[in-house]
Protein backbone atom coordinates (compact mmCIF):
# COMPACT_ATOMS: atom_id res chain seq x y z
CA UNK A 1 0.00 0.00 0.00
CA UNK A 2 1.10 3.52 -0.73
CA UNK A 3 1.44 4.47 2.92
CA UNK A 4 3.82 1.58 3.61
CA UNK A 5 5.92 2.53 0.62
CA UNK A 6 6.25 6.10 1.89
CA UNK A 7 7.13 4.87 5.35
CA UNK A 8 9.85 2.64 3.94
CA UNK A 9 11.40 5.77 2.47
CA UNK A 10 11.54 7.33 5.90
CA UNK A 11 8.32 9.33 6.04
CA UNK A 12 7.09 9.24 9.61
CA UNK A 13 3.86 11.20 9.43
CA UNK A 14 1.76 9.24 6.98
CA UNK A 15 -2.00 8.93 7.20
CA UNK A 16 -4.60 7.14 5.16
CA UNK A 17 -8.08 8.34 4.30
CA UNK A 18 -9.27 4.77 4.40
CA UNK A 19 -12.88 5.27 3.40
CA UNK A 20 -11.75 6.97 0.19
CA UNK A 21 -13.64 8.72 -2.56
CA UNK A 22 -17.00 6.98 -1.97
CA UNK A 23 -17.08 8.36 1.59
CA UNK A 24 -16.13 11.83 0.35
CA UNK A 25 -18.99 11.66 -2.16
CA UNK A 26 -21.41 10.36 0.44
CA UNK A 27 -20.63 13.33 2.65
CA UNK A 28 -21.64 15.59 -0.23
CA UNK A 29 -18.15 17.06 -0.47
CA UNK A 30 -16.97 18.47 -3.81
CA UNK A 31 -14.74 16.73 -6.32
CA UNK A 32 -12.70 18.56 -8.95
CA UNK A 33 -12.59 17.29 -12.49
CA UNK A 34 -9.85 18.07 -14.96
CA UNK A 35 -10.17 20.03 -18.19
CA UNK A 36 -8.72 16.99 -19.95
CA UNK A 37 -11.53 14.76 -18.78
CA UNK A 38 -14.30 17.17 -19.69
CA UNK A 39 -12.79 17.82 -23.11
CA UNK A 40 -12.69 14.10 -23.87
CA UNK A 41 -16.34 13.60 -22.91
CA UNK A 42 -17.88 16.69 -24.50
CA UNK A 43 -21.22 15.84 -25.97
CA UNK A 44 -21.90 12.94 -23.62
CA UNK A 45 -21.88 14.76 -20.30
CA UNK A 46 -23.86 17.67 -18.93
CA UNK A 47 -21.77 20.84 -18.56
CA UNK A 48 -23.41 23.65 -16.63
CA UNK A 49 -22.30 27.27 -16.94
CA UNK A 50 -23.22 28.83 -13.63
CA UNK A 51 -22.25 32.41 -14.56
CA UNK A 52 -24.90 34.92 -15.67
CA UNK A 53 -26.42 34.92 -19.19
CA UNK A 54 -24.14 37.73 -20.41
CA UNK A 55 -20.97 35.88 -19.54
CA UNK A 56 -22.32 32.70 -21.17
CA UNK A 57 -23.22 34.50 -24.35
CA UNK A 58 -19.81 36.12 -24.60
CA UNK A 59 -18.30 32.66 -24.64
CA UNK A 60 -19.05 29.30 -23.03
CA UNK A 61 -17.74 25.76 -23.11
CA UNK A 62 -19.01 24.00 -26.22
CA UNK A 63 -22.37 22.36 -25.54
CA UNK A 64 -22.74 23.86 -22.07
CA UNK A 65 -26.14 24.83 -20.72
CA UNK A 66 -26.46 28.22 -19.06
CA UNK A 67 -27.96 27.84 -15.61
CA UNK A 68 -27.04 30.60 -13.17
CA UNK A 69 -26.20 29.37 -9.69
CA UNK A 70 -29.34 30.79 -8.08
CA UNK A 71 -31.60 28.94 -10.52
CA UNK A 72 -30.20 25.45 -9.96
CA UNK A 73 -32.41 24.62 -6.98
CA UNK A 74 -35.54 25.36 -9.03
CA UNK A 75 -34.45 23.33 -12.07
CA UNK A 76 -34.38 19.88 -10.47
CA UNK A 77 -36.88 18.47 -13.00
CA UNK A 78 -34.63 19.35 -15.89
CA UNK A 79 -31.84 17.10 -14.72
CA UNK A 80 -31.44 13.72 -16.44
CA UNK A 81 -33.43 10.66 -15.32
CA UNK A 82 -30.22 8.64 -15.16
CA UNK A 83 -28.68 9.28 -11.73
CA UNK A 84 -25.28 8.13 -13.03
CA UNK A 85 -25.09 10.96 -15.56
CA UNK A 86 -21.88 12.99 -15.40
CA UNK A 87 -22.63 16.56 -14.40
CA UNK A 88 -19.92 19.24 -14.43
CA UNK A 89 -20.38 22.70 -12.95
CA UNK A 90 -18.13 25.59 -13.85
CA UNK A 91 -17.69 29.26 -13.08
CA UNK A 92 -15.09 31.84 -14.10
CA UNK A 93 -12.47 29.91 -12.13
CA UNK A 94 -12.59 26.92 -9.78
CA UNK A 95 -14.77 28.89 -7.31
CA UNK A 96 -14.99 26.00 -4.88
CA UNK A 97 -16.81 28.05 -2.21
CA UNK A 98 -19.53 29.11 -4.65
CA UNK A 99 -19.93 25.85 -6.52
CA UNK A 100 -19.44 23.47 -3.58
CA UNK A 101 -22.93 24.00 -2.12
CA UNK A 102 -24.53 23.70 -5.58
CA UNK A 103 -22.69 20.43 -6.22
CA UNK A 104 -23.79 19.20 -2.80
CA UNK A 105 -27.41 20.06 -3.57
CA UNK A 106 -27.38 18.22 -6.89
CA UNK A 107 -25.72 15.20 -5.24
CA UNK A 108 -28.47 15.16 -2.66
CA UNK A 109 -30.94 14.56 -5.50
CA UNK A 110 -29.21 11.22 -6.04
CA UNK A 111 -26.65 12.09 -8.70
CA UNK A 112 -23.47 10.06 -8.25
CA UNK A 113 -21.13 11.89 -10.59
CA UNK A 114 -21.20 15.61 -9.87
CA UNK A 115 -17.94 17.50 -10.41
CA UNK A 116 -16.56 21.02 -10.43
CA UNK A 117 -14.28 22.00 -13.28
CA UNK A 118 -10.82 22.76 -11.95
CA UNK A 119 -9.63 26.08 -13.33
CA UNK A 120 -13.11 27.08 -14.53
CA UNK A 121 -13.69 28.93 -17.77
CA UNK A 122 -10.39 30.79 -17.47
CA UNK A 123 -8.47 27.54 -17.30
CA UNK A 124 -10.49 26.16 -20.20
CA UNK A 125 -9.61 29.13 -22.39
CA UNK A 126 -5.97 29.04 -21.36
CA UNK A 127 -5.80 25.49 -22.69
CA UNK A 128 -7.70 26.24 -25.91
CA UNK A 129 -10.71 24.15 -24.96
CA UNK A 130 -13.55 24.32 -27.53
CA UNK A 131 -15.98 27.18 -26.93
CA UNK A 132 -19.08 28.65 -28.49
CA UNK A 133 -20.39 32.21 -28.54
CA UNK A 134 -23.76 33.98 -28.63
CA UNK A 135 -26.37 31.21 -28.75
CA UNK A 136 -26.36 29.19 -25.56
CA UNK A 137 -28.66 26.40 -24.45
CA UNK A 138 -30.84 27.06 -21.44
CA UNK A 139 -32.34 23.58 -21.14
CA UNK A 140 -30.34 20.50 -20.20
CA UNK A 141 -29.79 18.12 -23.07
CA UNK A 142 -28.38 14.72 -22.13
CA UNK A 143 -27.38 12.09 -24.65
CA UNK A 144 -25.08 9.52 -23.05
CA UNK A 145 -22.55 7.53 -25.03
CA UNK A 146 -23.82 3.96 -25.16
CA UNK A 147 -21.46 1.45 -23.56
CA UNK A 148 -20.05 -1.22 -25.83
CA UNK A 149 -22.67 -3.85 -26.52
CA UNK A 150 -25.61 -1.66 -25.62
CA UNK A 151 -28.40 -1.05 -28.08
CA UNK A 152 -30.40 2.16 -27.80
CA UNK A 153 -34.08 2.04 -26.90
CA UNK A 154 -34.95 3.56 -30.25
CA UNK A 155 -33.10 0.96 -32.28
CA UNK A 156 -34.53 -1.79 -30.11
CA UNK A 157 -38.12 -0.71 -30.66
CA UNK A 158 -37.37 -0.36 -34.35
CA UNK A 159 -36.31 -4.00 -34.46
CA UNK A 160 -39.37 -5.06 -32.45
CA UNK A 161 -41.70 -3.26 -34.82
CA UNK A 162 -40.06 -3.95 -38.16
CA UNK A 163 -38.53 -7.40 -37.53
CA UNK A 164 -35.51 -7.07 -39.85
CA UNK A 165 -34.25 -10.45 -41.01
CA UNK A 166 -30.70 -10.10 -39.69
CA UNK A 167 -31.75 -9.68 -36.05
CA UNK A 168 -33.15 -12.09 -33.47
CA UNK A 169 -34.62 -10.88 -30.19
CA UNK A 170 -33.76 -13.09 -27.24
CA UNK A 171 -35.85 -12.81 -24.08
CA UNK A 172 -33.60 -14.02 -21.24
CA UNK A 173 -36.09 -13.77 -18.39
CA UNK A 174 -37.34 -16.85 -16.53
CA UNK A 175 -39.94 -19.08 -18.19
CA UNK A 176 -42.53 -17.84 -15.71
CA UNK A 177 -41.87 -14.19 -16.56
CA UNK A 178 -41.96 -14.88 -20.29
CA UNK A 179 -45.25 -16.75 -19.92
CA UNK A 180 -47.00 -13.50 -19.05
CA UNK A 181 -46.10 -11.98 -22.40
CA UNK A 182 -43.20 -11.87 -24.86
CA UNK A 183 -42.21 -9.52 -27.64
CA UNK A 184 -43.41 -10.60 -31.09
CA UNK A 185 -40.78 -12.73 -32.79
CA UNK A 186 -38.72 -13.20 -29.62
CA UNK A 187 -37.29 -16.51 -28.41
CA UNK A 188 -37.16 -17.20 -24.66
CA UNK A 189 -34.08 -18.81 -23.15
CA UNK A 190 -33.56 -17.94 -19.47
CA UNK A 191 -30.03 -16.62 -18.99
CA UNK A 192 -29.09 -19.42 -16.58
CA UNK A 193 -29.94 -21.98 -19.29
CA UNK A 194 -28.26 -20.08 -22.08
CA UNK A 195 -24.81 -21.70 -22.06
CA UNK A 196 -26.37 -25.14 -22.55
CA UNK A 197 -28.73 -23.97 -25.29
CA UNK A 198 -26.54 -21.86 -27.53
CA UNK A 199 -27.10 -24.23 -30.41
CA UNK A 200 -30.76 -23.12 -30.52
CA UNK A 201 -29.62 -19.69 -31.73
CA UNK A 202 -28.79 -18.68 -35.31
CA UNK A 203 -25.11 -17.82 -35.71
CA UNK A 204 -25.75 -15.75 -38.82
CA UNK A 205 -27.98 -13.20 -37.09
CA UNK A 206 -27.29 -10.56 -34.50
CA UNK A 207 -28.88 -11.59 -31.21
CA UNK A 208 -30.47 -8.74 -29.26
CA UNK A 209 -31.02 -9.69 -25.63
CA UNK A 210 -33.49 -8.16 -23.21
CA UNK A 211 -34.80 -8.94 -19.74
CA UNK A 212 -36.72 -6.71 -17.35
CA UNK A 213 -34.05 -4.25 -16.24
CA UNK A 214 -31.03 -4.93 -18.41
CA UNK A 215 -29.00 -6.78 -15.76
CA UNK A 216 -29.58 -10.29 -17.09
CA UNK A 217 -29.60 -9.07 -20.67
CA UNK A 218 -26.01 -7.92 -20.16
CA UNK A 219 -25.03 -11.30 -18.66
CA UNK A 220 -26.57 -13.05 -21.65
CA UNK A 221 -24.72 -10.69 -23.97
CA UNK A 222 -21.41 -11.74 -22.38
CA UNK A 223 -22.27 -15.43 -22.59
CA UNK A 224 -23.16 -15.03 -26.28
CA UNK A 225 -20.02 -13.06 -27.07
CA UNK A 226 -17.81 -15.56 -25.28
CA UNK A 227 -19.57 -18.26 -27.34
CA UNK A 228 -18.70 -16.54 -30.61
CA UNK A 229 -22.10 -14.98 -31.36
CA UNK A 230 -22.87 -11.47 -32.58
CA UNK A 231 -24.92 -9.81 -29.89
CA UNK A 232 -26.02 -6.60 -28.21
CA UNK A 233 -28.19 -6.02 -25.18
CA UNK A 234 -30.92 -3.63 -24.13
CA UNK A 235 -29.74 -1.84 -21.00
CA UNK A 236 -33.14 -0.40 -20.21
CA UNK A 237 -36.31 -1.43 -18.43
CA UNK A 238 -39.00 -3.05 -20.52
CA UNK A 239 -42.43 -4.24 -19.43
CA UNK A 240 -44.67 -6.38 -21.58
CA UNK A 241 -48.32 -6.48 -20.54
CA UNK A 242 -50.99 -8.08 -22.70
CA UNK A 243 -49.29 -7.33 -26.03
CA UNK A 244 -48.45 -3.76 -25.02
CA UNK A 245 -44.80 -2.93 -24.74
CA UNK A 246 -43.53 -0.29 -22.31
CA UNK A 247 -39.98 0.58 -23.20
CA UNK A 248 -37.35 1.89 -22.78
CA UNK A 249 -36.45 3.60 -19.56
CA UNK A 250 -33.83 3.45 -16.82
CA UNK B 1 8.57 -27.79 -37.52
CA UNK B 2 11.81 -28.02 -35.60
CA UNK B 3 15.02 -26.96 -37.22
CA UNK B 4 17.91 -29.46 -37.09
CA UNK B 5 19.86 -26.94 -34.95
CA UNK B 6 17.34 -27.06 -32.11
CA UNK B 7 18.47 -30.31 -30.65
CA UNK B 8 18.93 -28.90 -27.15
CA UNK B 9 16.96 -30.54 -24.37
CA UNK B 10 14.40 -27.77 -24.63
CA UNK B 11 14.15 -28.35 -28.32
CA UNK B 12 13.59 -32.07 -27.78
CA UNK B 13 10.93 -31.35 -25.13
CA UNK B 14 9.14 -28.93 -27.46
CA UNK B 15 9.27 -31.53 -30.17
CA UNK B 16 7.72 -34.09 -27.85
CA UNK B 17 4.98 -31.66 -26.82
CA UNK B 18 4.29 -30.83 -30.43
CA UNK B 19 3.99 -34.53 -31.17
CA UNK B 20 1.57 -35.14 -28.29
CA UNK B 21 -0.53 -32.12 -29.26
CA UNK B 22 -0.58 -33.25 -32.84
CA UNK B 23 -1.92 -36.59 -31.68
CA UNK B 24 -4.69 -34.68 -29.93
CA UNK B 25 -3.84 -36.15 -26.55
CA UNK B 26 -2.95 -32.96 -24.71
CA UNK B 27 -5.73 -30.84 -26.22
CA UNK B 28 -8.71 -32.04 -24.11
CA UNK B 29 -6.67 -31.63 -20.91
CA UNK B 30 -5.62 -28.10 -21.85
CA UNK B 31 -9.22 -27.07 -22.55
CA UNK B 32 -10.42 -28.06 -19.05
CA UNK B 33 -7.92 -26.12 -16.95
CA UNK B 34 -8.72 -22.49 -17.76
CA UNK B 35 -7.12 -19.61 -15.95
CA UNK B 36 -8.75 -16.29 -16.75
CA UNK B 37 -7.13 -13.49 -14.81
CA UNK B 38 -6.89 -9.77 -15.31
CA UNK B 39 -3.43 -8.29 -15.79
CA UNK B 40 -4.14 -6.04 -12.81
CA UNK B 41 -4.57 -9.08 -10.55
CA UNK B 42 -1.51 -10.83 -11.98
CA UNK B 43 0.74 -7.85 -11.25
CA UNK B 44 0.80 -8.74 -7.56
CA UNK B 45 -0.75 -12.21 -7.62
CA UNK B 46 1.37 -14.01 -10.21
CA UNK B 47 0.61 -17.33 -8.50
CA UNK B 48 -2.87 -17.23 -10.05
CA UNK B 49 -1.34 -18.24 -13.36
CA UNK B 50 -0.53 -21.67 -11.92
CA UNK B 51 -3.99 -22.21 -10.50
CA UNK B 52 -6.56 -24.24 -12.36
CA UNK B 53 -10.16 -23.26 -13.03
CA UNK B 54 -9.91 -19.77 -11.62
CA UNK B 55 -11.38 -16.50 -12.78
CA UNK B 56 -9.77 -13.37 -11.31
CA UNK B 57 -10.92 -9.83 -11.97
CA UNK B 58 -13.32 -7.17 -10.74
CA UNK B 59 -16.77 -8.15 -9.53
CA UNK B 60 -19.32 -6.57 -11.80
CA UNK B 61 -22.87 -7.72 -11.15
CA UNK B 62 -25.13 -10.27 -9.52
CA UNK B 63 -28.54 -11.59 -10.54
CA UNK B 64 -30.52 -13.48 -7.94
CA UNK B 65 -33.09 -14.57 -10.49
CA UNK B 66 -30.39 -16.17 -12.61
CA UNK B 67 -28.19 -17.18 -9.66
CA UNK B 68 -25.25 -15.77 -11.59
CA UNK B 69 -22.45 -13.26 -11.16
CA UNK B 70 -20.25 -11.49 -13.68
CA UNK B 71 -16.53 -10.74 -13.29
CA UNK B 72 -14.69 -8.28 -15.53
CA UNK B 73 -11.36 -9.77 -16.49
CA UNK B 74 -10.23 -7.20 -19.03
CA UNK B 75 -11.65 -4.26 -20.93
CA UNK B 76 -14.66 -5.73 -22.66
CA UNK B 77 -14.05 -9.26 -21.40
CA UNK B 78 -16.59 -10.43 -18.88
CA UNK B 79 -17.06 -13.96 -17.53
CA UNK B 80 -20.44 -15.16 -16.31
CA UNK B 81 -20.50 -17.73 -13.50
CA UNK B 82 -23.31 -19.42 -11.65
CA UNK B 83 -23.38 -19.71 -7.88
CA UNK B 84 -25.14 -22.18 -5.59
CA UNK B 85 -25.92 -22.35 -1.85
CA UNK B 86 -22.65 -24.32 -1.58
CA UNK B 87 -20.52 -21.49 -2.99
CA UNK B 88 -18.23 -20.23 -0.23
CA UNK B 89 -17.45 -16.53 0.17
CA UNK B 90 -14.42 -15.05 1.93
CA UNK B 91 -13.73 -11.51 3.16
CA UNK B 92 -17.30 -10.32 2.65
CA UNK B 93 -20.28 -11.46 4.76
CA UNK B 94 -22.24 -12.87 1.79
CA UNK B 95 -22.35 -12.97 -2.01
CA UNK B 96 -24.89 -10.16 -2.05
CA UNK B 97 -22.39 -7.94 -0.20
CA UNK B 98 -20.13 -7.96 -3.24
CA UNK B 99 -20.09 -4.71 -5.13
CA UNK B 100 -18.48 -3.40 -8.26
CA UNK B 101 -15.44 -3.11 -8.50
CA UNK B 102 -14.21 -5.29 -5.65
CA UNK B 103 -11.40 -7.56 -6.93
CA UNK B 104 -12.39 -11.23 -6.65
CA UNK B 105 -10.81 -14.60 -7.25
CA UNK B 106 -13.39 -17.23 -8.17
CA UNK B 107 -12.70 -20.97 -8.27
CA UNK B 108 -15.15 -22.87 -10.44
CA UNK B 109 -16.18 -26.25 -11.79
CA UNK B 110 -17.64 -26.96 -15.19
CA UNK B 111 -21.13 -28.44 -15.03
CA UNK B 112 -21.97 -29.12 -18.62
CA UNK B 113 -21.46 -25.82 -20.41
CA UNK B 114 -21.81 -23.70 -17.25
CA UNK B 115 -19.00 -22.34 -15.06
CA UNK B 116 -20.24 -22.86 -11.50
CA UNK B 117 -18.43 -20.96 -8.74
CA UNK B 118 -17.33 -23.12 -5.83
CA UNK B 119 -15.42 -20.45 -3.91
CA UNK B 120 -15.29 -16.67 -4.13
CA UNK B 121 -12.46 -14.84 -2.40
CA UNK B 122 -12.84 -11.08 -2.29
CA UNK B 123 -9.83 -8.82 -1.83
CA UNK B 124 -9.70 -8.21 1.90
CA UNK B 125 -10.06 -4.78 3.39
CA UNK B 126 -6.63 -3.33 4.04
CA UNK B 127 -5.73 -3.11 7.70
CA UNK B 128 -4.51 0.33 8.65
CA UNK B 129 -3.28 1.02 12.20
CA UNK B 130 -5.81 3.11 14.11
CA UNK B 131 -3.48 6.08 14.57
CA UNK B 132 -2.88 6.26 10.83
CA UNK B 133 -6.52 6.63 9.96
CA UNK B 134 -8.04 9.98 9.09
CA UNK B 135 -11.79 10.42 8.72
CA UNK B 136 -13.94 12.45 6.37
CA UNK B 137 -14.56 15.32 8.77
CA UNK B 138 -10.93 15.80 9.68
CA UNK B 139 -9.87 15.63 6.04
CA UNK B 140 -12.61 18.05 4.99
CA UNK B 141 -11.30 20.51 7.53
CA UNK B 142 -7.76 20.24 6.19
CA UNK B 143 -8.92 20.49 2.58
CA UNK B 144 -10.86 23.65 3.40
CA UNK B 145 -7.62 25.25 4.62
CA UNK B 146 -5.67 24.01 1.65
CA UNK B 147 -2.33 22.15 1.52
CA UNK B 148 -0.16 25.17 2.35
CA UNK B 149 -2.11 26.55 5.31
CA UNK B 150 -3.08 23.11 6.55
CA UNK B 151 0.48 21.87 6.18
CA UNK B 152 -0.23 18.61 4.38
CA UNK B 153 0.30 16.78 1.11
CA UNK B 154 -2.75 14.92 -0.21
CA UNK B 155 -2.09 12.12 -2.68
CA UNK B 156 -4.55 10.22 -4.87
CA UNK B 157 -3.37 6.61 -5.32
CA UNK B 158 -5.94 5.64 -7.95
CA UNK B 159 -5.22 5.20 -11.69
CA UNK B 160 -4.62 8.51 -13.46
CA UNK B 161 -7.91 8.44 -15.30
CA UNK B 162 -9.85 8.27 -12.02
CA UNK B 163 -7.94 11.31 -10.77
CA UNK B 164 -8.75 13.20 -13.96
CA UNK B 165 -12.42 12.30 -13.68
CA UNK B 166 -12.72 13.65 -10.14
CA UNK B 167 -10.32 14.19 -7.25
CA UNK B 168 -10.45 15.73 -3.81
CA UNK B 169 -9.55 19.44 -4.02
CA UNK B 170 -5.87 19.97 -3.25
CA UNK B 171 -4.89 16.41 -4.07
CA UNK B 172 -2.04 15.54 -6.40
CA UNK B 173 -1.99 12.49 -8.62
CA UNK B 174 0.23 9.58 -7.58
CA UNK B 175 -1.12 6.33 -9.03
CA UNK B 176 0.13 3.47 -6.87
CA UNK B 177 1.81 1.44 -9.69
CA UNK B 178 3.79 4.56 -10.71
CA UNK B 179 4.67 5.53 -7.16
CA UNK B 180 8.25 4.23 -7.08
CA UNK B 181 9.19 6.50 -9.99
CA UNK B 182 7.34 9.44 -8.49
CA UNK B 183 8.93 9.35 -5.05
CA UNK B 184 10.83 12.56 -5.84
CA UNK B 185 7.48 14.39 -5.78
CA UNK B 186 7.03 13.68 -2.07
CA UNK B 187 7.90 16.57 0.28
CA UNK B 188 11.57 16.95 1.21
CA UNK B 189 10.67 17.08 4.90
CA UNK B 190 10.36 13.48 6.10
CA UNK B 191 8.19 14.59 9.02
CA UNK B 192 5.67 16.34 6.81
CA UNK B 193 2.09 15.13 6.99
CA UNK B 194 1.23 13.01 3.95
CA UNK B 195 -2.27 11.68 3.41
CA UNK B 196 -3.13 8.96 0.88
CA UNK B 197 -6.56 8.07 -0.41
CA UNK B 198 -8.00 5.60 -2.87
CA UNK B 199 -11.32 4.10 -3.98
CA UNK B 200 -12.02 2.93 -0.45
CA UNK B 201 -10.87 0.28 2.01
CA UNK B 202 -9.04 -2.00 -0.36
Amino acid sequence: MAARLAEKKGYSNVKVFHAGVPAWKKAGLPLLTSRKFVDSRLGYIVVIDTRGPQAAQKGHIQGAVAMPLERIAKEKDQFPLDRRAYLVLYSEDTALDKLGPAAKLISSWGYQNVFILQGGYKGWLANNGPIQKDMVRTKIFYLPRPHPGEITGDEFMNIVNNKPSGKQILDVRTTAEAASGMLPGAINIPVDELSSNLDKLPKDKEIITHCRTGLRAEMAYNILRNGGYNARFLNDKVEILENRVFCCFK
Amino acid sequence: MLQPKQTSRLGKALGLTALITALGLAAPLAAQAKVIASSKCLKCHAEIKDMENVVAGEFQSLSNKAKSITVEVADGQVEVLKFTPQTTVDNVPAIKALQKPIPVQVSYQMKGKDMVATAIVAKPVIKVPEKQLIGVEELAGLVAEGPEKGGFTLLDSRPGIRYQEGHIPGAAMMPFPKMPEMMAKLPKDKNALIIFYCEGFR
